[in-house]
């Protein structure tokens, strides 16, 4: 996958671009706004990471500018702590997520991740399926093997989420965005409590394990 | 009064505006002396012709029935009598008979004379005011009289009119004077204050004084802004304070973490110290992030895009998302009923404050005690409760816990900055609702009341 990395802090870049190479992604960075955007728009990336704040041009018009001259890869915007205006304002804007400054590695990972390797047409398919457990996302049923199984309304949203980036991990604070729309930080444990709620609906028995937790990262829904 | 006091005083608004009403005064006089000089000088000079005419009918008379014998003995007692006319009589052939009115062509009819010398020149040469009339044997009768007469009067008008007009404007200066004496030392009193304020002693206050002017009005205001004031200062004292002191736990501790990891050689115990390490930054993090938040939500920027927010089905989402939580610490959870109520706000953040008084009430109601939260619309407005069953906080305490960083002792112990509340406040604020507090009797009952 090839990135394009628009931050002009040299320390929050050298952080992002030497974890994602580790990863195995191609990234290239740019220092201020105007550059970043004459790259965005004149080669052809997979993915965009813009930082809110930049010289130039502010993340915010450089996003809007490339979705004007018809930039289609994902954004990935970086916002300051604390500026939950800037989250709307990006989403606005033309990003498709965000992630709030400073950010854990496994968090931002986890959202390139799930950004990049997004196939164009799975937010519209009607059935989720990993290995004998089926979702239907119309009619609301889910199914193991022959066996339904019950979920209450934020179970289905969890489970559907862990399914849509089925083999890809998705952090505690992909899911409280997600499943719940909190945008901070709860002091409690939701998101670990209702996965082991519908773990012990979906996982019973001599059935293989499906949903593993990461740790220090996230969760991640998968055959094996 | 020495010189530099005179100059505030003459600079002060009061002898401003004396001086205006006193020059105001003055014109009024003037208009009012120059109608008096005008009335006066008609009025006097109407009294000397009709005596004029008077005297040349009674004199026609004479000569008529007495001849012209008796006239002229008539007109030389009369002008022997003091204080009497001017008179002229001259024959046909116009030689003068008697009289000493120096009318040079007399003709008949009302005429002005020019007279520069004799009895009239101390005044400067005055007019003589003359009618002259045919006596009937084909002479001339001239009957003149001083104008001086009526010029005296006129003075005489102009001089009282000069002395009263020059006592008012005295008087009126005087008064203005005094007037902004005292008004000036009052104003020096309410502007002391406030250099004493400006120089740091923020305890200085204007003179109360209960009096309904405007001085006495702007000194109230003053007193008020001061206090208030006064309380911000000591407030973003005591935050800054208490920042300092939240960060210094964490800091302290991330410190001896640092510390034991850069003393030891075992790799696993450097891992362990490190990762303890960023849990201390994160909290810390977590602190000035709760404190970024707040002050963004009290920079109102997010009433921008208020949307209509269905309260009761975000209650639904957040009190499901809490309900394992809570009923796993052991509290029973009851929620509704739940009015349907839709508000104008921003969605994410009243999640956050329903999310805030729910923390709270697990974290400080005790082990077991039973929470509710309910939603209530009525035509009084709109109450989003979330009560505990605990312990409750003392009625003192209510306002306090509002406050950021204000944590009461019994919760020094648990996790948190104290920004939980001060969150909500902010978010209510922001919603145009209060927060309350109230005696659940016992425990504690957190409201987002819309009125």
């Amino acid at each position: 996958m090839r990135i394009l990395l628009i931050e002009d802090d040299a320390q929050t870049a050298a952080y992002v671009v030497k974890g994602l190479r580790e990863t195995g992604q191609g990234v290239e960075l740019s220092r201020d706004g105007r550059d970043g955007l004459f790259r965005a728009t004149h080669e052809d990336f997979d993915l965009l990471i813009v930082d809110r704040m930049l010289p130039g041009l502010d993340g915010l018009s450089v996003v809007k500018a490339a979705r004007a001259a018809g930039v289609a890869a994902p954004v990935l915007m970086l916002t300051a702590m604390g500026a939950i205006e800037d989250r709307v304002a990006g989403l606005e804007g033309g990003a498709d997520d965000y992630l709030v400054k400073p950010f854990s590695f496994a968090e931002l990972h986890a959202r390139v991740n799930a950004l990049g390797r997004r196939p164009p047409l799975k937010e519209q398919e009607t059935e989720l399926i990993v290995a004998d457990l089926a979702l239907d996302r119309l009619r609301r049923i889910v199914k193991r093997g022959n066996q339904a199984i019950d979920l209450q309304p934020r179970e289905f949203r969890l489970l559907e989420e862990l399914m849509l980036n089925a083999g890809r991990i998705v952090t505690r604070t992909m899911l409280l965005e997600r499943v719940w729309d909190f945008h901070f930080d709860p002091g409690t444990n939701i998101v670990e409590t209702h996965i082991s709620r519908i773990r012990a609906k979906i996982d019973r028995g001599g059935d293989p394990v499906l949903i593993h937790t990461v740790r220090g990262a996230g969760y991640v829904i998968r055959a094996a | 009064m020495s010189s530099a006091r005179l100059d505030r005083i003459l600079a002060s608004t009061s002898v401003r505006l004396a001086a205006v009403y006193a020059a105001l005064l003055v014109v009024a006089f003037m208009l009012a002396g120059v109608g008096a000089w005008a009335a006066t000088k008609s009025a006097a000079e109407n009294q000397i012709r009709e005596r004029i005419q008077l005297e040349m009918d009674a004199l026609q008379e004479e000569m008529r029935f007495e001849g012209m014998p008796g006239a002229i003995a008539a007109i030389r007692a009369r002008a022997a009598r003091p204080g009497a006319l001017d008179y002229r009589l001259v024959d046909r052939q116009g030689r003068p008979v008697i009289g000493d009115l120096k009318v040079e062509r007399p003709h008949p009819g009302w005429s002005f004379l020019d007279l520069p010398d004799d009895e009239g020149a101390e005044e400067g040469g005055e007019d003589f005011i003359v009618l002259s009339s045919e006596t009937p044997d084909g002479g001339l009768l001239s009957i003149g009289d001083d104008l001086a007469r009526a010029e005296r009067i006129r003075t005489a008008v102009l001089n009282a009119l000069l002395w009263v007009g020059g006592g008012a404007l005295a008087l009126a200066l005087a008064a203005g004077l005094i007037a902004a004496r005292g008004a000036l030392r009052r104003m020096d009193a309410l502007s002391e204050t406030m250099t004493r304020v400006g120089a740091g002693e923020l305890a200085a206050r204007a003179p109360a004084r209960s009096g309904g002017d405007d001085i006495d009005r702007i000194g109230r205001g003053v007193n008020e802004m001061l206090a208030r004031i006064d309380d911000l200062v000591a407030n973003i004292r005591r935050v800054s304070t208490d920042i300092a002191h939240d960060l210094r736990t964490p800091l302290t501790h991330l410190r001896q973490e640092l510390e034991t990891a850069a003393a030891g050689s075992d790799i696993g115990a450097l891992r362990e110290a490190l990762k303890t390490a960023q849990e201390k930054v994160d909290e810390v993090l977590r602190i000035f992030d709760a404190m970024l938040r707040l002050s963004e939500i009290e920079a109102g920027a997010a009433r921008a895009r208020f949307g209509q927010v269905d309260l009761a089905s975000l209650v639904e989402r957040v009190t499901d998302a809490y309900r394992p939580d809570i009923e796993a610490a052991g509290h029973a959870f009851e929620v509704g009923p739940l009015d349907a109520a839709w508000i104008s706000g921003d969605a994410a953040l009243v999640t956050q404050a329903l999310a805030n008084l729910l923390e709270n009430a697990i974290r400080h109601s005790g082990q077991g005690a039973a929470i509710h939260v309910r939603l209530h619309g009525s035509t009084a407005g709109l109450r989003l409760e979330v009560e505990d069953r605990g312990p409750g906080i003392p009625v003192d305490d209510w306002e306090r816990v509002l406050q950021p960083f204000v944590r009461l002792d019994s919760s020094r112990t648990s996790p948190g900055a104290g920004l939980g509340l001060s969150i909500v406040s902010a978010v209510a604020r922001l919603h145009g609702a209060r927060i309350l507090m109230e005696d659940a009797n016992p425990g504690l009952r957190a409201v987002l009341a819309w009125s």
